[in-house]
């Protein structure tokens, strides 16, 4: 098993174009709304809009703002600050009116995600690799997190870090792989390569990988 | 099996089960299954046409009001149902556009039933448009005669208020909740001056998330298709749910920091502030450890 920190790897930094689009994440239990501002930083707000509780992962990115797809409520990249009310455009907004906002931050290709009250003193932690990664997939498996850990470890790959992992598979000999603990029962598998991946390759490695999920979800009766 | 609330609010009230058109081809010896409040319920129609309803092989009182079936399942006497006189008007069509199933609590459904800030976001181009997102200031009350609540003096631009509305008018809305679960909605005819067209959402709770709501037309409506103003309705509420199912919590909070308010949210806080007054329970966010 890999050791823990505060930081959690939520998704690949390419996902998450700027000022555009908004991904629903999962990050211990914690639901996520991710998005980008207008001025390239990465953001993780709680998915609930505080006027109505609806998810914000459904709303819309405007440069700096993102907007609640109910009634257009925007809210302020940084602070989460709400910032205008369409449906009272002259009065000014309550000040108290705040999304709940958590630590995000990019780091060699990685959105690493704190779910904590306070961020973390210290940075996440610098992926196994000195490129950015060519990522290949991210998927899903319905077990918990120390199952994948452990069907990494048996498979000889070897600890790189917090949640992360390095070694060769399926004809892939510098894959680097996270695991992200999204909730109780189920987790993300980042995979990517260090080098620029033999695409002839693919498909036994996204088979092996899918080979994989089956057997840790038959094993956990999931 | 037992009901899954002791509320008194649903179960010394009628409940509806949908649409009374059901029981067209179920004698007693094909029921319709049903579900409301956790339990499953039989109904079926006597040759003379009248509802019947069981619960747990028990006889439950039903009727059949306004093209829809209603159940009372407490042991109290049943009040009487809301009144709807424009059901019964001359010249009105009568629609029943069916039911929708939203994983929800109904308070949800009712509440956004009652909104208008989400028209221009939520129904843009139909009952909405960016940048017409202003609430006027409308007035609420609760009728002291009949405890139901009334918004009125409500009016929002709508490109397109209805399937047979041609240009964007200044829409003028009137709210009305006659039951926790139930409300209408009376918007400018755009067919007939000074008429008011009825939409009326009757919400069946199958449990504390999970809802059915149906949708009655009782409109001046001359032109168009029954299709036409079902697939309109259709239209508009698989808009709201996925909204609706987003939601955390899923069950309402009446009081409490969870949700902020404002002026533009009137009528929600009057629902609210009226559920809480009647002691609401059902469907109705708890913190924990309250």
């Amino acid at each position: 098993m890999t050791t823990r920190c505060d930081w959690f790897p939520a998704l690949p930094a390419q996902a998450l174009t700027v000022a555009n689009t908004v991904v629903a994440a999962s990050v211990c239990g914690q639901d996520l709304a991710l998005w980008r501002s207008a001025s390239g930083s990465v953001q993780a707000w709680e998915d609930r809009c505080p006027h109505r509780g609806v998810a914000l992962s459904l709303g819309r990115v405007l440069g700096d703002r993102l907007a609640c797809a109910y009634h257009g409520w925007e809210y302020a990249a940084g602070d989460g600050r709400c910032v205008a009310i369409p449906a009272m455009p002259h009065q000014p907004v309550p000040g108290k009116v705040c999304v709940k906002t958590f630590a995000a931050a990019e780091c060699q290709g990685m959105v690493w995600v704190a779910p904590a009250e306070n961020p973390p003193a210290v940075p996440p932690p610098v992926a196994a690799t000195d490129t950015t990664p060519h990522f290949l997939r991210s998927i899903a498996i319905a077990v918990p997190w120390a199952m994948v850990e452990a069907a990494l470890a048996a498979h000889d790959f070897t600890p790189a870090g917090p949640c992360q992992w390095r070694g060769a598979w399926a004809g892939h000999d510098r894959l680097l792989l996270w695991t992200l603990d999204a909730s109780a029962d189920w987790c993300l598998l980042h995979v990517a390569s260090a080098a620029p991946p033999p695409q002839a390759q693919l498909p036994g490695l996204f088979g092996a990988l899918r080979h994989l999920r089956e057997r840790l979800q038959i094993a956990a009766g999931t | 099996m037992p009901f899954c609330t002791a509320d008194p609010n649903l179960r010394n009230d009628w409940l509806t089960v949908g649409a009374a058109s059901q029981l067209r081809a179920a004698p007693a010896a094909h029921p319709v299954p049903a579900r409301l409040l956790g339990n499953d319920l039989l109904l079926w129609q006597n040759d003379a046409a009248a509802p019947h309803c069981s619960a747990d092989g028990r006889a439950l009182p039903i009727i059949s009001r306004y093209g829809y079936l209603w159940v009372h399942t407490g042991d109290g006497p049943a009040p009487a149902l809301f009144e709807l006189p424009e059901f019964a008007q001359p010249g009105r069509r009568i629609v029943d556009c069916g039911g929708i199933g939203v994983a929800t609590s109904g308070l949800r459904v009712v509440e956004n039933f009652l909104d208008m800030a989400h028209f221009p976001y939520v129904h843009t181009g139909t009952l909405g448009k960016v940048p017409h997102t202003e609430v006027a200031p409308y007035r609420t009350a609760v009728d002291a005669a009949s405890g139901e609540i009334w918004a009125t003096e409500c009016h929002f631009f709508q490109p397109r208020a209805s399937a047979s509305a041609g240009d964007g008018i200044d829409a003028h809305y009137r709210y009305r909740v006659m039951q926790p679960f139930t409300a209408a909605l009376y918007k400018t005819c755009p067919n007939r001056a000074g008429e008011w067209d009825v939409i009326g959402l009757f919400v069946q709770p199958l449990d504390d998330e999970q809802v059915i709501a149906h949708v009655l037309l009782v409109y001046d409506e001359d032109v168009l298709l029954d299709a036409e103003m079902i697939a309109f309705q259709h239209m508009i509420f698989g808009q709201d749910k996925p909204i609706l199912e987003s939601q955390r919590p899923r069950r309402l909070p009446l009081s409490g920091p969870l949700e902020a308010h404002m002026r533009c949210d009137l009528t929600s806080s009057t629902y609210r502030r009226w559920l809480r007054q009647r002691g609401v329970t059902f469907g109705v966010h708890r913190e924990p450890g309250a």
